[in-house]
C-alpha cells in the first residue's frame, strides 16, 4: 500500500527508491518545510502523506509515501527495521565507494525492471521481505467486526422504554440500580484497590492489601458489595444535598485513603526493588494516593539519576567516540529549553525546537572531549540560525523597482498598539530616500485620530523631503467608518494612474479573536492581492506571539487568501517593532519566524524615522544563547 | 625579648620559603600552560594549512544541479537528487594534482551559512546556474552571484569563478552569453539597491558595505579584479542526453 520508498543522504544523493516517477518535488517540499524548519508533524502533501525517519549516523533519511487516506499502522514499525536492515547489509556505509561501484548495481538492476536505473545502492530484496512481512502484519491484525443487531444496545431496549413519563423514569431507575448490584455481585469488581489486587503479581503485596482491608473492613467480600453499592448512590448525589448521612461520616473516608496511601508505598517499593513496569500497569484511580505516588516516583527517578550520572559522567569523560542518546541529551535540552524560554522565546516553541533538535542529534557520533554540552548547543544554534535566515530573497527596493505595472503594495497588520502606522513612516521614509514615491492609505477607519496620525507623518515626511517641490508622498484618505476594502482599491487605482511607485496600506489594530475584523482585514487582502502583507509584531511579546500568528494566518487563510507560491503562510513578512526596548530578550524573533516560516523583513529599533534596520540572524542566534 | 624575635625571624622565613615555592608552582604552571598554547597553536597552523585553498566549491541555487554536477565529476554518473542538507565532499584527481569538491547546499536557509564556514577554503568557486529557468529566478540568482562575488575573503584572495550554465539540453535555455548580459544588468541593479540598504541591528556604521566595480560604470564582469568565466555546461547523463562539462574540467586543470 505504500506509494514509495526512498533513500536518500542528507546531502541529496537518492540512494534508492522503488518507483521511477517524480516524486523530487513532494520530499524536496518535505526537506524544505518540515526537516529544515524544525517541525515534527506529519507531512501531507496533495493526496499523499509522508513519514520520514533521520539515521543520524549515517546522514541518510528513509522515507514512505502513501495516500493520506489510508491509516497505516506498520508505517513505524516499517521504518524501523528499514533502517536496521540497511545498517545490517551495509555495515560500514561510504558513499563515495558506492557512488564508484556503478557496475555492479547496474548488473543487479537489468533483472529487475521495475527499478529505476539511477539506484546507488541494491536493497531491493530488503526492501521487499520487510515490506511483505510487514504488509501481513497489518492483515493479521485482529480488525473489529461490525456489531450485529442482536449485539447492539438498541436491541435490549424495550419499546415501553421510549416513552418519556416522569414515574417510568424513576421505575426505570430502580431497575437499573437492581441490576447494576446483581453486576456487582457477578462480575470482577473493578474498584481501584481490587484492581491492583488483580494485577500486582506479587503475593506479598496481596497479604499486605488483604491485611490492610481486613482492618478497614470485616471481609473483602463484604467490601466488595458495600463499595459497589455506594458508587451507584454516589452517582446521583449532590454536594450539598444533605439528605444523605454518608456525605457526612468522613470516618470511611479516611480510612480508604489511608489504605490507598499506604498501598501506593508498597507500590513505590516495588519499584525501588526494579519492577519499573509495575508502575506503568497500575493504574490508581483514587485521587488521594495519586499525587503522592508521583512524588515517589519522582523521588526513585531521582535516585536512579543520580547514580547513572556519577558513573556515567566518568565513562563520558574517558570515552572517545560515542553515538548520543535519547539519555543523553535529555538532561541539556531540557536546560537549554529553559534557557530559551528565559530568553522570551514562547514556551510552545522552545519545546518543539528542542525535541526536534534531540531527533536529529540521536544516534550520532559525538567526540567526547568537545564536551556533550556545547555540541548540543552548537546543534541548536545551527537550527536557530536557519529558522532566521530568510527562506527567499527580501530585497523590498529591488521588487518595487521590477514590478512591471506599479504600484507594488505592502499591507501591514497586526494588533492593537503594536506600531503599525509608525514603522510605516520609517519605512515611507526610507523609500522616499531612495527615489520612490509613495501613497499612504489610511485604512484604519475605525479608531479615533488614526488618520490624523498617518497626516502628521506625512506632513512630516513632506518637510523632509519635499524641499525641492516634487511630491514624494501623499496621503489617501476617506474619512471614518467606511470599508476599507473600498478605498484601498480606489487608491491603488489613483496611485497606478498618478504614477507611484509604491503603496502602503495602514490597516486598523485587531485583536486575533475577533472575528468580524479579522473578516474584513481578510477581504481587504483578497480583493487587493498585495505583493507584501506584513504582520507587525512587538519584540516584548512572549507566549501570546503564537496565539497572534497561527490566528492572524488561519483567518486570512480561511477567509479566501492564498499566499503567494506555494508556501502556506497568508502572511509573508514580519516586522518586530520596539527592538531597542528588550536587551537581549530576543525571543520574539525565534517564535515569530518559526510559527509562519517567514522571515523578518524589517526591524523597528527607536523613535525617529531613520531607526529601522535589517534583522541580523547571526546577532540574534548569539544574543539567545548568551 | 630575642626569643621573640627569633620566632619571629624564623616565621619570616618560613613563609618566604612558602612564598618562594608557591611563586615555583606558578612558574611551573605557567611554562606548562605556555607550552600547551603553543602546541595547540602549531597544530592549528598545520591542520589549517592542510585545509586551506584546497577545496574547490560548487554553489548555486536550490535546483540547479550542484550535486548531478559533482556526481558526475567525480563518478561519471548520474544520480536523482532531492534538496541537499548537508554538503558533498570528495577528493578528485585534475592534472595529477589532488582537489577537494565540494557542493554546498543551495536551499536559501542553508546557503549562507555553508558559505560561510567554506568560503575561507576556496581554491576555487563554480558557480551553478540553471539556464532553463534562468529569466524566471534571474533576481535570486543575481543577488546570491552578488553575494559571492561582494564578499571580501573572495576578492582578497582573488579566487577564480566559473560560472556554469548548467542544463544546456533543456529546450529554453539560454546561453552563457545571453546570461552574462542579463546578469549585468541585473547586477547593476542591485547594486544600487545595496548602498541604500538598511544596516544590520548590530551594525554600527554600514562603512564597510561591499561594492563591487565602479559605481560610476555599468557593471561588467570584466571591470573586476576577479577572474570570472562563463561555460555551457550540461551535467545530466540520462537517457539520450550526453552530459558535457569539459568547459568545468578544463577550468578546473586551469585553476589547480
Amino acid at each position: 500500500m505504500l506509494d514509495f520508498f526512498v533513500i536518500f543522504t542528507k546531502s541529496g544523493i537518492v540512494l534508492f527508491t522503488t518507483v521511477n516517477q517524480a516524486f523530487n518535488g513532494v520530499i524536496n517540499r518535505l526537506i524544505k518545510h518540515v526537516i529544515l524548519e524544525e517541525r515534527r508533524e506529519r507531512f501531507t502533501c496533495d493526496q499523499l502523506a509522508l513519514e520520514y525517519r533521520l539515521d543520524n549516523e549515517w546522514e541518510l533519511v528513509f522515507v514512505v509515501g502513501y495516500q493520506k487516506m489510508l491509516s497505516l499502522s506498520y508505517v513505524d514499525k516499517f521504518l524501523d527495521d528499514v533502517q536496521l536492515a540497511f545498517r545490517d547489509k551495509f555495515n560500514v556505509f561510504d558513499l563515495r565507494k558506492y557512488l564508484m561501484m556503478k557496475e555492479n548495481v547496474a548488473v543487479n538492476r537489468s533483472n529487475e525492471e521495475l527499478l529505476p536505473s539511477y539506484n546507488v545502492v541494491d536493497f531491493f530484496t530488503e526492501y521487499n521481505r520487510i515490506y511483505n512481512k510487514c504488509c501481513k502484519y497489518q492483515q493479521n491484525a485482529p480488525q473489529k467486526e461490525m456489531k450485529t443487531f442482536q449485539q447492539s444496545a438498541k436491541s435490549q431496549k424495550t419499546v415501553a422504554s421510549l416513552y418519556q413519563t416522569s414515574q417510568k423514569e424513576v421505575i426505570s431507575f430502580e431497575k437499573a440500580k437492581e441490576k447494576l448490584k446483581k453486576e456487582a455481585e457477578t462480575l470482577p469488581v473493578v474498584t481501584g484497590s481490587e484492581k491492583q489486587e488483580e494485577r500486582s503479581p506479587k503475593p506479598g503485596m496481596n497479604e499486605k492489601l488483604k491485611k490492610l482491608m481486613a482492618k478497614g473492613q470485616s471481609s473483602p467480600k463484604v467490601a466488595k458489595n458495600k463499595e459497589k453499592t455506594k458508587k451507584t448512590k454516589e452517582a446521583r448525589q449532590w454536594e450539598l444535598g444533605g439528605k444523605s448521612t454518608e456525605n457526612l461520616d468522613f470516618s470511611k473516608k479516611e480510612t480508604n485513603g489511608e489504605t490507598s496511601s499506604s498501598v501506593v508505598k508498597n507500590i513505590a517499593a516495588n519499584v525501588v526493588n526494579g519492577d519499573s513496569n509495575m508502575e506503568a500497569d497500575v493504574n490508581l484511580e483514587l485521587e488521594s494516593g495519586e499525587s503522592e505516588e508521583e512524588e515517589v516516583a519522582e523521588e526513585v527517578d531521582q535516585k536512579k539519576g543520580t547514580k547513572k550520572s556519577l558513573f556515567g559522567s566518568f565513562i563520558k569523560t574517558f570515552s572517545y567516540n560515542k553515538a548520543l542518546e535519547k539519555s543523553d541529551l535529555d538532561p541539556i535540552l531540557s536546560q537549554l529549553r529553559d534557557h530559551l524560554i528565559a530568553k522570551n522565546v514562547a514556551t510552545e516553541i522552545a519545546v518543539k525546537l528542542c525535541e526536534s533538535v534531540g531527533t536529529k542529534l540521536e544516534g550520532q557520533q559525538v567526540n567526547t572531549w568537545l564536551g556533550l554540552k556545547s555540541f548540543v548547543r552548537k546543534a541548536l544554534e545551527d537550527s536557530m540560525l536557519r529558522i532566521l535566515s530568510p527562506n527567499r530573497n527580501i530585497n523590498i527596493l529591488r521588487e518595487i523597482r521590477a514590478k512591471a505595472y506599479p504600484p507594488y503594495v505592502i499591507v501591514f497588520c497586526g494588533v492593537n498598539g503594536v506600531g503599525k502606522s509608525t514603522n510605516l513612516a520609517k519605512i515611507s521614509n526610507w523609500l522616499i530616500l531612495n527615489g520612490l514615491k509613495v501613497l499612504v492609505i489610511a485604512c484604519d477607519t475605525f479608531r479615533a485620530g488614526a488618520i490624523e496620525q498617518l497626516r502628521t507623518h506625512v506632513t512630516a515626511l513632506k518637510a523632509i523631503h519635499e524641499k525641492d517641490g516634487q511630491t514624494k508622498i501623499d496621503l489617501y484618505e476617506k474619512g471614518y467608518g467606511r470599508d476599507s476594502a473600498a478605498i484601498a482599491m480606489e487608491a491603488i487605482n489613483y496611485a497606478r494612474n498618478t504614477g507611484y511607485n509604491c503603496c502602503l496600506v495602514d490597516t486598523a489594530g485587531r485583536m486575533q479573536d475577533n472575528e468580524p475584523l479579522m473578516k474584513q482585514l481578510a477581504k481587504l487582502i483578497k480583493i487587493n492581492e498585495p505583493d507584501l502583507t506584513l504582520f507587525v509584531g512587538e519584540a516584548l511579546v512572549g507566549n501570546e506571539a503564537v496565539d497572534q500568528l497561527c490566528k492572524f494566518n488561519t483567518a486570512l487563510i480561511d477567509n479566501g487568501c492564498k499566499g503567494t507560491n506555494d508556501n502556506s503562510s497568508a502572511i509573508n513578512g514580519i516586522v518586530l517593532t520596539k527592538f531597542d526596548t528588550i536587551d537581549d530578550q530576543v525571543g520574539a524573533a525565534i517564535s515569530m519566524t518559526y510559527i509562519t516560516g517567514q522571515p523578518i523583513v524589517f526591524v523597528g529599533v527607536g523613535q525617529t524615522y531613520r531607526d529601522l534596520k535589517q534583522l541580523n540572524a547571526k546577532a540574534v542566534v548569539k544574543a539567545l544563547m548568551k | 625579648m630575642e626569643a621573640d624575635s627569633f620566632a619571629k625571624k624564623t616565621l619570616f622565613h618560613f613563609y618566604s620559603e612558602i612564598r618562594e615555592n608557591q611563586n615555583f608552582q606558578l612558574y611551573a604552571f605557567l611554562i606548562a600552560a605556555l607550552l600547551a598554547f603553543l602546541t595547540f597553536v602549531l597544530f592549528r597552523i598545520l591542520l589549517s594549512k592542510a585545509k586551506t585553498a584546497r577545496n574547490i566549491l560548487l554553489v548555486g541555487l536550490s535546483d540547479s544541479g550542484k550535486t548531478v554536477l559533482f556526481s558526475h565529476i567525480f563518478a561519471q554518473r548520474y544520480v536523482e537528487t532531492v534538496t541537499s542538507m548537508k554538503v558533498n565532499e570528495a577528493e578528485i584527481e585534475c592534472n595529477k594534482k589532488c582537489v577537494n569538491l565540494i557542493d554546498l547546499p543551495g536551499y536559501e536557509r542553508l546557503r549562507h551559512k555553508f558559505w560561510d564556514d567554506f568560503k575561507n577554503t576556496a581554491r576555487g568557486v563554480i558557480f551553478v546556474i540553471d539556464s532553463s529557468l534562468f529569466m524566471s529566478n534571474i533576481r535570486d540568482v543575481a543577488e546570491f552571484l552578488y553575494d559571492v562575488i561582494a564578499d571580501p575573503v573572495i576578492h582578497k584572495k582573488r579566487v577564480p569563478i566559473l560560472i556554469a550554465c548548467n542544463k544546456q539540453d533543456e529546450p529554453k535555455a539560454k546561453t552563457a552569453k545571453v546570461i552574462q548580459n542579463q546578469l549585468e544588468k541585473e547586477i547593476n541593479a542591485i547594486r544600487e539597491t545595496k548602498t541604500s540598504a538598511l544596516s544590520f541591528t548590530d551594525e554600527v556604521n554600514n562603512s564597510d558595505r561591499k561594492i563591487v566595480g565602479d559605481l560610476n560604470k555599468d557593471f561588467q564582469f570584466s571591470d573586476l579584479k576577479l577572474k570570472i568565466e562563463f561555460g555551457d555546461c550540461t551535467a545530466i547523463d540520462k537517457g539520450q542526453r550526453e552530459a558535457d562539462i569539459s568547459c568545468v574540467w578544463k577550468w578546473m586543470s586551469k585553476v589547480v
